[in-house]
């Protein structure tokens, strides 16, 4: 019998290496294609060695060409099957004027979970680095308490004179880059201009509204009324009225909250602070439960999608059946037009205007995050200098952001005597991506490492399109978000030990009121529930961290 | 003899047995008996620079807050409830299974049919979820549409706590059943033939040739197995539960290992994950012992 037991061990072992056998060769066919693609898209791009910049202080190039390398890790391209590793015209261009090469350590996918392994052993640090956790800020603190992140205040200081001038025209991120101890470990990837541009919030089939001969919604009633000519009436017009999703969310139930702006609140935002400063969470206020109960009609009369991680969406999009989408900035219409039309070719969907209590409202949408992860030099880096220079110049200069938002160019743009920018073919007539934007990514453009991303850039993509019209409505009509500081050590003990109960029990009690199986009667408990699990002094911490952020923005 | 002499000679004799084995003796010792220092960790308020020898000792801390988070009923319940159900049902079926295909007499079927029942086993459960969450879809998913064919109103499964577990298991067995068989499969072939001409030639028939020949000379497999089974039993990785839950479903799906996800790994409290971790393989060990001394006690059969 033992016999018997190896020789069956050894056949799962065999079988298990087969399988491996398999597959390996055609993921390395793949890397292959995509290594030549990008070969091909360098070899075209323009030969600029040489040439000495000046860029407000900053001398280029900043060593001997090849002299310093460096290594970055942290996420790869958000490209598929594009990696930073093959040498990306834009990285290459960057290297050629920079004089500084970069080995690129990113990862597609589980980036978190290898990073997080490598700073905690102290092993094979890289020079640069993306500050994992990625969901929250609390790394910066965690590693720069422990000397894993060096100050960067000298080397901005002294070296890095774009990166200071982006702090004049953004106190905002040179708040949000400021830890509690004055210092600054890690600068943020930047989204505040972009932000300006792209609203996020809810798009509508107006297709389906005209074949109901329904006016786009305004108000919470006429909301209702709308979710409800959907879901009872053939609003797609394919023959079955009853496969119609009148209202889906992107990432889950609870990001409906958006609909806030209905009920009491001015904005779609769960931090918000009073016009005395005091800052605020909505899910334990009084109002929030007329919302939940607005919900909860729609939820039972089966208005709301009951996919409640929003991992059918896509599909539901595809397949001509979703009416609005809760929960997404408004370049997502774009695609989502292109996954419906291949179902249904009338797709149109509208960015839609803010919900409001009755027609007198106010409330404005919330502009998405300031600020998207943290990047930092670590205590490896044996050339901090070359490093903050070569920062100064991706993430902060002129000539930098026309890499990054633009591309190479001769490339992927001309630019005719005017000044005047237009995207090549490449960029316009991909064959393999159909949209500019991941066309551009797939040549390095719009990175994932020390983001600054441009709204003006983001509006000429998207120029002549819907996209554009509905940034257009937006700009200047949304409230600032609130922001998320760097908590002191103090603050990130508290909040780590609280706030992953205290939001899973958030998040599953919304969940419970608006499907039902927690009576909205026990919403009052449910708020003294919270506050036990630590709500009031998430909200004190927040309140302290916001003071902060008026002090640095004020100076 | 003296016991150099001894030894000497036995290395001699068995040295290929021993290089075969010595990739697992160098996998143990780098992966497993290596980093057990770590677990000073879970004691320790766990400082990078520092290192682990460095850290603040801080006693039982983490597992005092492990201990006091409100969830840790809930935790401690699903978890055991998923995995009882879990080996309850993921445990036997292979066994019959094997038997079933053992007794198939048309080889080229009996392959086949192997073949397609441990497929599944290579497919991502990202895809296997994927699947089973278009299936039972609440509008036009096929499970959906074949339950209202026999009166069941359509609701979405994946939204009902009380459905998660059923939904958890029963794939996994569909996943792993074939798989798993595989190892009786190689048992039951070793069964030396004699012994079945002998029971037909006394009038056995196939009833009594599987309760009476192929069972017991399997038997010490299973109980093997399901030793080794016992002692992995709470050792559910995060990344189904992950996938299959969401925030309606948590009051039965949330378990340690999804729980030290969300709180130790997002949150980079290594020494509450690590504290977590130990908790979880001290009541392994526990279950292991116990099972192993049961065994031992019934059938003479243990691992140790």
């Amino acid at each position: 019998m033992q016999k018997k037991l190896v020789t069956g061990l050894l056949a799962t072992a065999m079988a298990v290496s087969m399988m491996a056998g398999t597959v390996l060769p055609a993921a390395a066919e793949e890397t292959e294609g995509a290594t030549e693609a990008a070969a091909e898209a360098g070899a075209a791009a323009g030969e600029v060695t040489g040439t000495v910049y000046d860029l407000g202080g900053l001398t280029l190039p900043i060593c001997e060409p090849g002299s310093v390398s460096l290594t970055y890790m942290g996420n790869d391209t958000w490209c598929a099957g594009v990696s930073y590793n093959d040498g990306l015209p834009v990285q290459q261009e960057i290297e050629k004027r920079t004089g500084v090469h970069i080995e690129w350590d990113t990862y597609s996918s589980d980036v978190e979970t290898v990073l997080q392994t490598r700073m905690a052993s102290l092993e094979g640090l890289p020079d640069m680095v993306e500050v994992p956790p990625f969901d929250s800020n609390v790394g910066v603190d965690t590693y720069s308490s422990n000397g894993v992140l060096i100050p960067l205040n000298d080397l901005i200081e002294q070296h890095a004179p774009n990166i200071k001038k982006l702090f004049e025209k953004y106190p905002a991120l040179e708040a949000m880059c400021t830890s509690a101890d004055g210092n600054i470990y890690a600068l943020a990837g930047w989204w505040g201009d972009i932000n300006d541009y792209v609203p996020d919030y809810l798009y509508i089939r107006q297709d389906w509204l005209d074949n109901l001969g329904l006016e786009m919604p305004n108000t919470v009633d006429e909301l209702y009324n709308v979710l409800k000519a959907f879901k009872e009436q053939d609003a797609n017009g394919n023959g079955d009225a009853n496969d119609e999703i009148p209202l889906a969310t992107k990432n889950g139930l609870k990001q409906l909250y958006y609909l806030m702006t209905g009920f009491g609140y001015d904005t779609n935002s769960l931090w918000y602070t009073d016009a005395d400063g005091a800052v605020h969470y909505a899910a334990v206020e009084p109002q929030y439960k007329d919302m939940l109960t607005f919900l909860n009609k729609c939820y039972s009369e089966g208005l709301i999608s009951d996919d409640l991680d929003g991992t059918l969406l896509t599909q539901n999009i595809t397949e001509d059946k979703v009416g609005i989408v809760c929960h997404d900035p408004a370049d997502n219409m774009a695609s989502s037009d292109d996954l419906a039309m291949t179902s249904n070719p009338n797709c149109n969907y509208q960015f839609m205007p803010v919900i409001q209590a009755d027609e007198n409202g106010t409330a404005q949408m919330t502009k998405r995050a300031l600020t998207w992860h943290y990047y930092g030099i670590t205590s490896a880096c044996e050339n901090p200098e070359a490093a903050i220079q070569w920062i100064d110049y991706v993430y902060a200069s002129e000539d930098g952001m026309m890499l990054y938002n633009y591309g190479v160019e001769g490339l992927s743009y001309e630019r005719d005597e005017n000044g005047e920018i237009t995207f090549t073919d490449l960029i316009t007539n991909n064959e393999t991506y159909t949209s500019a934007f991941s066309a551009l990514r797939s040549i390095g453009a719009w990175p994932t490492y020390f983001i600054d991303d441009s709204g003006e850039a983001f509006m000429k993509i998207f120029e002549g399109t819907k996209v554009e019209t509905a940034c257009q409505a937006a700009y200047g009509n949304m409230k600032d978000p609130f922001p998320e500081m760097l908590g002191t050590a103090e603050e990130s003990e508290i909040y780590t030990s609280m706030w992953p109960d205290l939001s899973t029990y958030l998040d599953e009690m919304f969940t419970a009121f608006v499907i039902g199986t927690e009576s909205l009667d026990n919403f009052d408990s449910y708020v003294e529930t919270a506050n036990s699990m630590g709500m009031e002094e998430i909200i004190r911490i927040k309140g302290d961290q916001y003071a902060r952020y008026q002090e640095i923005t004020a100076e | 003899m003296t016991a150099m002499e001894r030894l000497r000679k036995n290395v001699k004799r068995d040295w290929m047995l021993l290089l075969i084995i010595l990739p697992g003796v160098i996998y143990f010792a780098v992966f497993c008996y290596g980093p057990m220092y770590g677990i000073l960790m879970a004691f320790k308020d766990y400082n990078i620079s520092k290192g682990v020898w460095g850290s603040p000792w801080v006693g039982l801390k983490h597992f005092k807050e492990l201990v006091n988070s409100v969830y840790f009923g809930r935790l401690v319940k699903n978890t055991f409830l998923l995995s009882i159900e879990q080996l309850f049902w993921s445990f036997p079926i292979p066994i019959a299974f094997a038997l079933l295909i053992n007794e198939i007499k048309r080889k080229r079927f009996q392959r086949l049919a192997q073949t397609a029942a441990y497929l599944p086993h290579f497919v991502s459960v990202v895809v296997v979820v994927g699947i089973l969450k278009d299936l039972l879809a609440s509008d036009g998913g096929v499970l959906t549409q074949l339950f209202s064919a026999f009166g069941v109103a359509p609701k979405n499964y994946f939204n009902l706590p009380s459905a998660f577990r059923t939904l958890y298991v029963s794939s996994g067995v569909w996943q792993e059943f074939g798989w798993n068989s595989i190892i009786y499969v190689a048992a039951i072939s070793g069964i030396d033939q004699q012994m079945y001409e002998s029971a037909a030639l006394d009038g056995a028939g196939r009833w009594q040739r599987l309760i009476h020949i192929t069972l017991p000379s399997i038997a010490p497999t299973i109980i093997l197995l399901l030793i080794l089974n016992m002692g992995n039993m709470l050792n559910i990785g995060y990344e189904k539960v992950i996938l299959m839950y969401n925030a309606a479903t948590y009051s039965t799906a949330d378990i340690f290992s999804t729980y030290v996800y969300r709180k130790g790994l997002l949150n980079a409290q290594y020494s509450f994950a690590s504290a977590v971790g130990l908790a979880n393989s001290v009541i392994n060990v526990i279950i292991l012992l116990t099972a192993n001394f049961m065994a031992k006690k019934t059938t003479d059969t243990s691992i140790f």
